[in-house]
Order: C-alpha cells, then sequence, then structure tokens
C-alpha cells in the first residue's frame, strides 16, 4: 500500500520551473488554426504543500475562455484535473482583456506518494463549448527530496553483432517513480555518445517502484552506423527521471554492420545488362531503356545475393520478396518467399498455373539479411506480364530436329597441292554416292579408306563415326540446356535433337561445302522469328559446312595440334593403326590399369581429334538451329534480342543481324575461333542468357 | 573439280538470308595472307549491286595501289552473304584480291570477305604490305609486334607463326617482352599459340597471371596449355597463391589448373572450394581433388562417394575417372562394386571407367 509520507519543512525543497514560453505541442497547430489561443510564461514553483502556476493566455480576438490544469505523476502517461482545494483553484475563466493568471495545485490531495520526481503539469484551454483548443506542459519535475534513477545492469549479446542487436538492463528506482529510459551507442565505447534507434519509440517510461525493473531494447545498429566494423562498439543505457539521470555502459560489442547484397533479380538468369534493369547504351551514349515480356505462367524469377565484402554470411530464410499487383492470393507488399526455391544463394520461383502473376507492368522486389541481421538494400525488378500466347510461345509445338549427317552434294577430299606440294582439302559440287560429313571425316582422319582387315573385322571405321555423331549431338542437347536445370530437368522440353529422321520436323544438314565459292561461312540457315514454323535447313546452300571449315583450319596450328594423331600426312587415321582394333574396340576400357601407355595414347589421340570436331561443329549446328527457331530476332526487347544493335554498348565485334556479341563465348555471334571453340567447361560456348530465357519460354516476343 | 580459297582460322557463322552488317573476322592472319594487295583509303561512294556492292575508295598515303587516287573495290555478295557493309567515311585497311572484271576493269578489285580493319596508325602501311611475302625480312615483322595496333600484331605474330625463322635467344627475349606487354586479349591468344608453337620458354609469372584473370577465357585455357607443357615451379606456385584474391570465376579456372598441373600444394584450397555456396565451384574443386590425389586423406574422398547428394557422387567419380593416381581405377571400381543395380548413377559410373573422354566432354590425357 502507499501512504503519504509526513513531509518536514526541514527538507522541502522550492523549485522552479521554468517552461520555455515556445515549449508544447500546441505551437505547432496554432499555426494551422490561426484563431486558437496561445500559452505564454509558464511557470511553476513548486513549494511545501502546492505547487504555484503562473501563465499569460494571448488571444488577438479577444474571446471567452476557460482553462484547467491537469497533472500526472507517470511522465506523462496519464493525466488527471488537478483537484480544486480552494476558490482560486479549478477552472479558471479567462476573459478578455486577459491578466496574467496565477493559481496553483495543492498536490496532496491528488498523489498518493510524495516524494516524486515524475510529476507534470499540463495547462488546457476549452472554449465554452468544452472544446479543447490549446494547451501547454511542464517539464517533469520533483516534489520533494528525490534521487535519481539507478541502471543496474546491462547485458549484450557475447560474439559477433549487427542489424537488430537485443540489449537488456535493469533499472531501480529509490523513489519508485517512473523513470524514462533510453540508449546510446558509441563505435569507440566513448564520448560522444548518439541516440540509438530503436525497434518502436527511441525511449520508454518504466514505472520503477517494484525494486529493479528490466528493460529491453532492439537497436537498430545498421541504420545508426551502416557499413562499419568496429570491435570497440559500446552501448550505454540512461535511466532519468526529473531528479537526474544514471547510466551503465556495456561490455565491447564486436559490431560489423557490413550489409549483404541482392546481386540480381532476373528473368530465369538473364544479367543485368539484358533484362531491362539498365537500360541499353548507344556508342553515342543514348540511352534506350527496354523492358522484357514474361509470360503470366511457366516463367521463373531469380533472385540472387552475396555477403558484403568482409560482411556475414546471408541468412537465406531471410528473403523477402513482394510485389506491387496481388499475387497468389496475396495484396501487394505481402512477402512470396514462400514461393521460391531456394538453393544455395539464388531462390526460383517457377511460376505455376495456380500462381499466374497479373497482366501489365509488375514491380518485385526483394531483400535479405545476413547472419547478424543486417538488412540488404532492396532490389526492385519490373516485367511486363503477358498472357503468353501460343503464337509468342516459339515451342508451343514440339520441335522435333534431325541432325542429318547423310545429305550428299559434293565430292571431298584431300589433293596435292602443286605449289607446295602438301596434302590440301577440297569440295566439288555434285553428289558422288558418299555422305558428305563422311568424307570430311576422312579429310580429318577421323576415318579412313585403308583401315587394316582387323580394324575393319572389329568395326572400328563406324564405331569412330558414330561417336563423332553422338558426340556433336551430345553437345548441341547441351547447348539447348537438355537436363540443365535442377533434378535433370530441360531447358526447353519441347525441342528436342536426334540422328534419325523418325518423327522429325525440322532438319539441319551436316557436311560438305558452301555452294557460294567466296563464302567463308561456316553454316547457314533461314530466321523463322518465334520459330513459326518447322524449318529444313538441309538443302545445299543451308546447314553446317564442314567442307569449309577443314580448309579454313587446315594450316592453323591449334588444327594440327587437335588433329595430330590422325591428320593424313600428320598423324596416322583412324583404322590404319594396328593398335586401333583394341583401343577403338567395344571392348576397350580406358581407365584399366592393364592398359598400355601405347594403348592409352593412341585412344587420347583419337578423343582429342572427336572432341575438337564435335566441340566445333554442335556449336555451328546450335547456331543455325537457333536462327531457325528465332535466334536472335532483331532490335531491343519486347520485340528483339539484340540482333543486329551493333551500336550498343553491350554489343562485341561480332553483332550482325540476326547476331549478337555479349561477353563471353557466345553461339549466337557472328563469328567463331576455333580456339575459343575449344574452350571446356562454363567458360566455353553457350548461348547468353537472354538466350537461354527465350529457349525456355521464361522470356517472349511481344509488346 | 573446284579450287577454293583457303581462308584458315577465319571463321563465319552466317545465319539469315537477310543482310546483315559487318563481317566478322575471329583472327586477320588467315584473311591478310590470301591477299594480294592492301590500301589504305576511306569511302568516298557505295554502289549496291543484286549480287555484289561496289565501293569507290580514296587512296591514302602509304597504300601500294599508288597509281591511282581511287579506285572501285568489289564485294561479292551471293545469298545470305553478310558483306562489309561500310558506309562512306569508313576509312582502314583494305584486304585486295587482283580480281579482274565488272563494270570498272580499269581501276577494279576485289576486296576479301571481311576484309576491312581499322588502322590507327598509317605509318606502317609500308611494313605492312612487305608481311604479304613469305621471304621477307623478319626484322619487319618483329617491329610490327610492337605495334600500336592490334590488327597489326596479330598480323606480325600470324607472319611469324607460318613463316618466322629460328631466333636467338636475345632475339626470343626481344618477343617475350612484347608479349609481356601486351594488354589486348586476342592477341594474346595469337601470342600464346606462337609460344607453344615455338616452344619457347616463358618464365615470367605473367603467364599464370592469365590463367585465373585473362578476360578471355580461351587465353586462360592456352596459358594453361602452356603451363602443362612449359610451366616452371615458380609458375605453378603462383597458381597456388593466387587462390585467396581470386574471384568466383577465377578461383573455377585455378580449380582446373591445379587439376591438369597436378599441383597437390593446392588441395587446402579445393577443400575450401568443396564447400562453396556455388555449385559449379564445389562440383569442379570435388572433381579436381579426385582427379590427381591432391587431397592425402582417401577416406574424406570416399565420405564424398557415399554421399546422399547424387551430384557430389557424380563429381567424385568424374574426378576419380580423370585421376591418374594408382588407386584411382581401385576406387572407382569398387564403388560400382557397392552400387545397387538401382542406383541411378551406376550406368555413369560404368560408362565412365570405359570411355571419361566422352562422358566428361573432355580431351583426354596430354
Amino acid at each position: 500500500m502507499f501512504r503519504i509520507p509526513t513531509l518536514s519543512p526541514g527538507w522541502l525543497i522550492v523549485a522552479i520551473i521554468v517552461v520555455a514560453s515556445t515549449s508544447g505541442c500546441q505551437k505547432n497547430r496554432t499555426h494551422a488554426q490561426m484563431a486558437a489561443p496561445t500559452i505564454e510564461n509558464f511557470l511553476l514553483h513548486v513549494q511545501t504543500d502546492s505547487v504555484l502556476v503562473n501563465f499569460d493566455v494571448v488571444d488577438p480576438l479577444e474571446r471567452n475562455w476557460e482553462a484547467l490544469i491537469y497533472f500526472s505523476d507517470d511522465l506523462g502517461l496519464t493525466w488527471f484535473p488537478v483537484t480544486a482545494s480552494s476558490p482560486e483553484e479549478g477552472t479558471i475563466e479567462l476573459t478578455p482583456p486577459f491578466q496574467s493568471i496565477a493559481t496553483s495545485w495543492s498536490f496532496r490531495g491528488d498523489l498518493n506518494t510524495l516524494p516524486q520526481a515524475d510529476v507534470l503539469l499540463e495547462v488546457r484551454i476549452f472554449d465554452l463549448n468544452g472544446s479543447l483548443e490549446a494547451h501547454h506542459r511542464s517539464d517533469p519535475f520533483a516534489i520533494g527530496d528525490t534521487s535519481p534513477p539507478v541502471v543496474q545492469s546491462i547485458v549484450v549479446p557475447s560474439g559477433p553483432v549487427g542489424g537488430p542487436i537485443a540489449v537488456s538492463g535493469s533499472v531501480f528506482d529509490a523513489d519508485g517513480d517512473h523513470v524514462t529510459v533510453h540508449l546510446e551507442w558509441s563505435l569507440d565505447g566513448n564520448e560522444p555518445w548518439s541516440l540509438a534507434s530503436l525497434e518502436g519509440e527511441d525511449q520508454v517510461v518504466i514505472l520503477a517502484d517494484k525494486g529493479a525493473e528490466t528493460v529491453e531494447f532492439v537497436w537498430l545498429s545498421h541504420i545508426d552506423s551502416p557499413a562499419v566494423v568496429s570491435p570497440f562498439t559500446r552501448v550505454r543505457i540512461v535511466a532519468s527521471d526529473a531528479s537526474g539521470s544514471h547510466q551503465q555502459v556495456s561490455d565491447y560489442l564486436p559490431l560489423n554492420t557490413i550489409p549483404p547484397r541482392i546481386d540480381s533479380m532476373t528473368i530465369g538468369e538473364i544479367v543485368d545488362n539484358l533484362n531491362g534493369s539498365e537500360a541499353a547504351t548507344t556508342d553515342a551514349g543514348d540511352s534506350i531503356p527496354f523492358t522484357l515480356s514474361m509470360p503470366s505462367v511457366d516463367s521463373r524469377i531469380q533472385v540472387q545475393w552475396s555477403a558484403g565484402p568482409g560482411g556475414a554470411s546471408v541468412d537465406p530464410a531471410t528473403l523477402e520478396v513482394s510485389a506491387d499487383k496481388w499475387i497468389a492470393d496475396r495484396p501487394p507488399g505481402d512477402d512470396i518467399s514462400d514461393l521460391f526455391t531456394v538453393i544455395g544463394s539464388t531462390a526460383d520461383w517457377n511460376i505455376r498455373q495456380e500462381d499466374s502473376l497479373p497482366l501489365g507492368l509488375l514491380q518485385l522486389t526483394a531483400t535479405v539479411d545476413d547472419l547478424r541481421g543486417n538488412p540488404a538494400l532492396p532490389l526492385q525488378y519490373q516485367v511486363n506480364v503477358t498472357a503468353g500466347s501460343a503464337q509468342a510461345r516459339p515451342f508451343d509445338w514440339h520441335d522435333r530436329w534431325y541432325l542429318d549427317f547423310q545429305r550428299d552434294n559434293y565430292e571431298i577430299g584431300l589433293q596435292i597441292d602443286a605449289q607446295s606440294q602438301s596434302l590440301t582439302p577440297f569440295a566439288s559440287a555434285g553428289s558422288d554416292g558418299i555422305a558428305d560429313h563422311h568424307q570430311d571425316l576422312l579429310t580429318v582422319g577421323l576415318q579412313s579408306n585403308q583401315a587394316t582387315s582387323a580394324s575393319n573385322a572389329a568395326g572400328v571405321n563406324p564405331r569412330v563415326q558414330q561417336w563423332v555423331e553422338e558426340a556433336i549431338l551430345d553437345r548441341v542437347r547441351s547447348h539447348y540446356g537438355v537436363g540443365m536445370l535442377a533434378g535433370g530437368e530441360h531447358l526447353q522440353p519441347n525441342i528436342s535433337f536426334d540422328r534419325f529422321s523418325t518423327s522429325s520436323t525440322s532438319a539441319v544438314g551436316i557436311g560438305g561445302d558452301d555452294s557460294d565459292a567466296y563464302s567463308y561461312a561456316l553454316g547457314r540457315a533461314s530466321f523463322d522469328y518465334r520459330n513459326q514454323t518447322a524449318n529444313n535447313e538441309t538443302a545445299p546452300t543451308r546447314g553446317v559446312f564442314t567442307s569449309n571449315m577443314i580448309q579454313f583450319y587446315w594450316n592453323s596450328w591449334t588444327f594440327r595440334n587437335r588433329f595430330q594423331a590422325i591428320l593424313p600426312g600428320l598423324g596416322i587415321p583412324v583404322g590404319e593403326d594396328l593398335l586401333d582394333p583394341i583401343v577403338l574396340s567395344d571392348g576397350f576400357i580406358r581407365l584399366d590399369p592393364g592398359n598400355t601407355v601405347a594403348e592409352n595414347d593412341r585412344y587420347d589421340g583419337v578423343w582429342d581429334a572427336i572432341d575438337a570436331w564435335s566441340r566445333v561443329v554442335s556449336i555451328v549446328a546450335a547456331h543455325e538451329i537457333g536462327h531457325a527457331v528465332g535466334l536472335c530476332a532483331n532490335g531491343l526487347p519486347p520485340t528483339g534480342l539484340f540482333g543486329g544493335e551493333s551500336d550498343l554498348d553491350l554489343a562485341g565485334p561480332f553483332t550482325t543481324a540476326f547476331h549478337i556479341d555479349t561477353p563471353g563465348l557466345n553461339v549466337m555471334s557472328s563469328a567463331l575461333g576455333l580456339t575459343s571453340a575449344l574452350v571446356e567447361g562454363e567458360s566455353g560456348y553457350q548461348f547468353n542468357s537472354l538466350n537461354k530465357a527465350y529457349i525456355a519460354e521464361w522470356t517472349t516476343l511481344e509488346p | 573439280m573446284k579450287l577454293k580459297l583457303t581462308y584458315l582460322w577465319m571463321i563465319l557463322l552466317l545465319g539469315s538470308s537477310l543482310p546483315g552488317t559487318v563481317l566478322a573476322v575471329e583472327d586477320p592472319w588467315p584473311l591478310f595472307h590470301r591477299a594480294d594487295r592492301l590500301l589504305h583509303g576511306t569511302v568516298v561512294q557505295r554502289i549496291e549491286g543484286e549480287r555484289d556492292r561496289l565501293y569507290l575508295v580514296a587512296n591514302d598515303a602509304g597504300s601500294s595501289i599508288q597509281s591511282l587516287e581511287s579506285w572501285w573495290l568489289r564485294e561479292p555478295e551471293g545469298e545470305g552473304t553478310e558483306g562489309i557493309g561500310a558506309l562512306v567515311g569508313h576509312r582502314g585497311v583494305w584486304l585486295v584480291a587482283d580480281a579482274v572484271g565488272g563494270e570498272f576493269p580499269t581501276a577494279d578489285a576485289t576486296v576479301l570477305p571481311g576484309g576491312l580493319f581499322p588502322l590507327r596508325d598509317p605509318s606502317v602501311m609500308g611494313s605492312l604490305e612487305q608481311l604479304l611475302d613469305p621471304a621477307c625480312n623478319p626484322a619487319v615483322a618483329m617491329e610490327l609486334m610492337t605495334a600500336t595496333d592490334p590488327f597489326c600484331r596479330r598480323i606480325a605474330i600470324g607472319w611469324w607463326q607460318a613463316h618466322g625463322p629460328d631466333l636467338q635467344e636475345k632475339q626470343v627475349q626481344t618477343i617475350r617482352q612484347a608479349f609481356l606487354a601486351e594488354r589486348d586479349a586476342a592477341a594474346q591468344r595469337s601470342w600464346i599459340e606462337l609460344f607453344l608453337q615455338k616452344n619457347w620458354l616463358l618464365e615470367s609469372n605473367g603467364m599464370a597471371d592469365l590463367i585465373p584473370h585473362s578476360e578471355d577465357p580461351a587465353v586462360s585455357m592456352l596459358a594453361l596449355q602452356y603451363l602443362q607443357s612449359h610451366g616452371t615451379v615458380r609458375q605453378k606456385a603462383r597458381l597456388v597463391s593466387a587462390w585467396p584474391s581470386t574471384d568466383l570465376s577465377g578461383k573455377k579456372r585455378l580449380a582446373i589448373a591445379y587439376r591438369t598441373l597436378a599441383i597437390r600444394e593446392a588441395g587446402p584450397w579445393l577443400l575450401q572450394g568443396v564447400t562453396s555456396n556455388d555449385p559449379v565451384l564445389s562440383r569442379i574443386c570435388i572433381e579436381s581433388m579426385g582427379a590427381a590425389g591432391l587431397v592425402d586423406c582417401q577416406e574424406t574422398y570416399r565420405s564424398l562417394l557415399h554421399s546422399t547428394s547424387n551430384e557430389v557422387r557424380i563429381a567424385s567419380l568424374k574426378g576419380l575417372a580423370r585421376s591418374s593416381a594408382p588407386g584411382a581405377w581401385q576406387m572407382i571400381s569398387e564403388t560400382i562394386a557397392s552400387l545397387e543395380a538401382s542406383d541411378p548413377i551406376l550406368p555413369l559410373a560404368t560408362q565412365l571407367q570405359k570411355h571419361p573422354w566422352k562422358f566428361l566432354r573432355t580431351r583426354g590425357k596430354h
């Protein structure tokens, strides 16, 4: 139970609280309400049993008002009108001309406990209808012989911290007052201290009447001190009431607020300079913004992130993605990250029918925190969602490609060059009953017309030709993303490739020369915007011209280096080496430790050539098939795929109509180097990320 | 029988029956050495024909075609053949064949397909022209190896690849310096091929640095090929020390280099790479660990072979398939023997033993 202590005059103090005339929240409001009165010269005098209250009322319109005094003994959390203990107290009639008001508050009737250091007074002015028009509040003041609160403890997390940091402590006040508590921080643990930004209010008021009271804060360190590393950071809890303040400083906090990054948010895996995040820039410096189209279903959004340099690892569970429209029955701004599948530092959302996107411009926003809670700057990405009509989809029908190795338009072989007396490849127009591709393989030594009987008996030639064609087929499939997605799914299930014509819809011829004597083309195909029809690229003027390829490369060091084991005149063609019936037989196991060095060397030499040949041919085949399925439509998205945009910064030197040369080794650039074609792994030739997204139908060509 | 010009190296991929803009040449040398003459000049008029295009080119000083102030150059265009597409005002070196005929027989020549190259320093025209001759003084090529234009440098390197004589050590040193000063990625490609072809030694760490840091993956590949045949201990040590400061793309290249060069000292980096968030780097590092016995602890690798992740198991098997270590065959055989008949990786494991290069999609061991 509370009791009112007896106050002896000896320890009573007289406090004078002077409230500046500019303080009080009504001041600003009077600006908007010009007719309201103002309260000025608000002064308090604390005496033994009462508080004298003086103030002036200013009203240029000279109206009548009523004033009431309110008190709070909990630092302003609750307010009550003072109890009038004499005729001079209570409601004050204000009639022009206004005189200075002098009244008093006999607090003993209103305060249950004394002393207190958490008391405030407020003057409120009402019009004659009882409507509050102005008020003025004092600072906290003390009544009686009070003592400041004491911060008894402060607790901070151990170990590295950043982002929101939980800080707790305990505060004791001998008077049992309400106490204001706030948090301050310092990067070096010393002066100056700064007021901490907290989750919620910047300070709290607690009632410290039951011994030590616990306070808990969450300091938003990444806001107060972003992107810093300081092992000497400290925070302190400061508790205050009208009688003074006290603080407690924490141990050192190893603070790291380096934020993580959302590296990209895009359709599929399209890089930023191709996905509309950045405007295209011409060589002349003109900026051309563009936006990709994506179908409302069966597309894919990917978010990638990484730790900031020197920052903590990212916590994928904190990923947040939102949209500016309703998605999956969720209102704009709601988190939709649960629709994404997280693998490592990447999250993918395969958009299914049940979650189809709303049509029109759609803006997505993503952010993620690191393990310390430092949030990444939100990244936004805008796309144009379209219906994804069958007409816009290049693979709304299954395009089955036949790789035709059987065509015969040339007589192909080797001849002695009269000048150099060296073997030189040739190709003469006119069929000769032998498939051109087979003759091309004879030219480079991957087949032989003079195979040993043992090789013939072992089926060496047909087996090696099969290996070559399978390797080409395998690589073409790989270029088109067969099995490349998580779980072994294909990038585009509606395009397939085979060495046999059964059930095929489209075909590309492989082998022979270009009909144009002045052409240095490796291949040619028709361009079919959005793959509207099946395509037959087997005419003599189209397909892959492997004879041209051989003629171009014949004397180059790289070519001869890769084919040295089998090249006529340099090595021993397939089927002619005595080891071939062994190492190129069906039963040879290359990794068997019982093999001789010579056997392994021969096997490896043949595979060196198969590897090189299949790489180059498959790139050209993939390139020509690419044209026939709509790569690379001229112009910028959403109607083009940058074909012919040679004056853009992003376009390399091998950009011509229907070709785009973006950084790296591109299948759809207009030139190919043999050396580059031999690069293995993910640095080797591949479709650029925009072309892959087109093949996958994650983006479509429609405005 | 048709005799064709054999323009080596140059590869054009022509994709459409519609005309394009610029005809691209990957390496200028194969085209250059087929030229009969060079002309440095500017287009002042262009006439489109049905099957060809005519350029009136104003002849600049220094060209070999000195007799006239201007020449008509014919550019043939067949179906789907993309021409140079030079506009009035375009200037550069024209590679010209002495074809005659057409409507302008007195001053007619045929520009080779894609035979226009920019040239910032026309003063080298005289020297360039000499390189049309296989018997040219090698000093001319040597001088052009340090020309301002990468085009000239690649021509000079190409000439040396085709006709360059054996050199004294001092001359090789000059060429080494020229290579080390090279900043153009395409020219670097030509340089390294020259070093490989001629078996010239280059002990500088610069060659090793190209593996993780070159912007051109072909340069990186050639540099690795060079270190495989000519690399020094210091160059290999350079690769080991490069790991911490290399980005993700470079780490992937380094992991392949550690495997190719069997650098056992890189084992700790590969172990670090296995735990990478990037699945490709992780897979490459697993393969590299197994490939050359880079990790002494076989038990570590056995645990990878029996991982719950098929991707990890496949990468581990591929590593063993690349390995020359005596125990690799045994490990892969034991693994295959331990697989259930229904195990999805069993067919691949079996094929890897038989045709490793086919299923690893790589060239053989060399």
